[in-house]
C-alpha cells in the first residue's frame, strides 16, 4: 500500500509532523509509562482495523453506557431524591441495592462481551466479527497483538512485537512501521477466515 | 502544570465522543461508588450524619476540633451523660454536646432535651433558635460511639480554603479521564 515505512526511515525526521491527515502522531511524554505505551498502540490498531472495513459494534458500548448511567442516576436520585432522611429509608436502600446489581451486571457483561479487547466489531465478510486484543507483561517490551473471532475462538491470529520499535526516543510513536505491522495481522486473520469459509462450503 | 495541562487538553481533543463518554462513565462510577458507601453507613446506623468532625473546642478535653465521631442512632431513649449530634432547624451545621437534662412522658411519646459543652459556661440555650428552650428527637442525629482523633483535620483545612477543595478534585478529575488503562 506504499504507507509501510521501515523504522529506520522514519528515524531520519521525526520532527515532521502527521504525513497523514488529521490527527497528530501520538507523542509520549514519559516512555516508561507502561498504560501509555500499551494505550497508545491499542489506539492506533483500533483505527488500523476500522479502517480495514471493520465496524465497531457499537451495541456493546452502548449497553455498559446504559447500565452504567442508570447506576449514576440511581446515585444522585440517592442523594439528591425527596424525602429527609431517615423518612426516606427504604428508597436510600432500594438506590444502594439498585446500585449494585447495576454495576454487577455492567461487570459480567463487559467480562462476558469485551473479555479483555479494546475493541468488538460487527459481522464483516462472513465471519460475526472479530475481537481484538493485546496483551502486554508487565515489566517485560514484548507486545503481543491478538485477533479472535467472535463466534470461533479457535479462530484467532497473534503478533508479536518488541515495543521499542516503533518509539522514537523523543516520545514519538512510529506510526507508519506500527501500522503496517497491524495491517498485516487483519490480512492474515482475513485470509484465514476465507480460508476456512472456504473449506465449510465444500 | 502547564505542560499537563496542554497534553491533557490534546488527550481529550483525541478521544471521539463515545470514548469520552466511556472515560466520564468511569469517574461518575468512581465518584459514585464513594457515595453508596456512605450511604449505607446511613442505612446501617440510621443516622443522616453517621461521620462527622468536631469543629470547635467545646468539649474538651473529652473531643477536639479536627477529632472524627462515629454516630449511631439506634432505638435506646436519649439518656443524660450521653454524648449526642443535633441540628437546629434551618442549621446546616451539627453540634456535639453532651445531654444534661431529659424530660419525657410517661407514655413515651415526646421529650425535651437540653444539652451542653463541656468546656462551655453555660448551657445550649444560648445556641437554640429564638423561643426554643428544648431540643426534640427530630432534632438529635446520633449518639457518638467511637472517635478517631485529629483526622479530621483534612476536612477542616479544605472548609477553611475551598480553592483547594476545587483543585484537588479537578485534579483527581483529570487523571481519571486520561487514563489509559481501563
Amino acid at each position: 500500500m506504499g504507507r509501510a515505512k521501515p523504522a529506520a526511515a522514519k528515524a531520519a525526521s521525526p520532527a515532521k509532523p502527521a504525513e497523514e491527515d488529521a490527527p497528530e502522531p501520538i507523542k509520549l511524554t514519559n516512555l516508561y509509562d507502561a498504560g501509555a505505551l500499551k494505550g497508545a498502540l491499542d489506539e492506533v490498531a483500533r483505527e488500523v482495523v476500522l479502517d480495514a472495513g471493520f465496524n465497531e459494534d457499537v451495541m456493546v458500548s452502548n449497553i455498559k453506557l446504559l447500565l452504567g448511567f442508570t447506576a449514576i442516576g440511581s446515585g444522585l436520585l440517592a442523594q439528591f431524591g425527596p424525602g429527609k432522611f431517615p423518612a426516606n429509608w427504604w428508597m436510600v436502600f432500594g438506590c444502594v441495592v439498585a446500585y449494585l446489581v447495576l454495576t454487577t451486571l455492567l461487570n459480567l457483561y463487559s467480562w462476558k462481551v469485551e473479555g479483555e479487547a479494546f475493541l468488538v466489531t460487527r459481522p464483516f465478510r462472513g465471519g460475526k466479527g472479530v475481537r481484538v486484543s493485546s496483551r502486554m507483561g508487565r515489566w517485560s517490551d514484548e507486545f503481543t497483538l491478538v485477533i479472535t473471532d467472535r463466534e470461533d475462538p479457535s479462530l484467532e491470529v497473534t503478533s508479536q512485537h518488541a515495543i521499542p520499535e516503533f518509539f522514537h526516543s523523543n516520545g514519538y510513536m512510529a506510526d507508519g512501521a506500527w501500522r503496517a505491522a497491524v495491517e498485516k495481522l487483519t490480512s492474515s486473520y482475513l485470509e484465514r477466515l476465507a480460508a476456512r469459509r472456504g473449506k465449510k462450503d465444500d | 502544570m502547564m505542560e499537563f495541562i496542554t497534553e491533557t487538553y490534546k488527550e481529550l481533543k483525541r478521544m471521539n465522543v463515545r470514548q469520552f463518554l466511556g472515560q466520564a462513565l468511569q469517574l461518575g462510577l468512581i465518584v459514585t461508588s464513594a457515595l453508596m458507601i456512605w450511604k449505607s453507613l446511613m442505612l446501617v446506623t440510621g443516622s443522616e450524619s453517621p461521620v462527622v468532625v468536631v469543629l470547635s473546642g467545646s468539649m474538651e478535653p473529652g473531643f477536639y476540633r479536627g477529632d472524627i465521631l462515629f454516630l449511631n442512632m439506634g432505638k435506646a431513649p436519649i439518656r443524660t451523660g450521653e454524648v449526642v449530634v443535633f441540628n437546629l432547624d434551618g442549621r446546616d451545621i451539627p453540634i456535639v454536646h453532651r445531654v444534661i437534662k431529659v424530660h419525657e412522658r410517661r407514655n413515651g411519646t415526646h421529650i425535651d432535651v437540653l444539652t451542653k459543652g463541656d468546656n462551655n459556661f453555660g448551657d445550649d440555650r444560648a445556641l437554640y433558635n429564638k423561643g426554643q428552650d428544648w431540643l426534640h428527637q427530630h432534632h438529635i442525629m446520633g449518639r457518638a460511639v467511637g472517635f478517631l482523633p485529629k483526622v479530621g483535620m483534612v476536612t477542616i483545612i479544605m472548609n477553611d480554603y475551598p480553592y483547594l477543595k476545587y483543585a484537588l478534585i479537578g485534579v483527581l478529575g483529570l487523571l481519571v479521564l486520561t487514563n489509559k488503562d481501563a
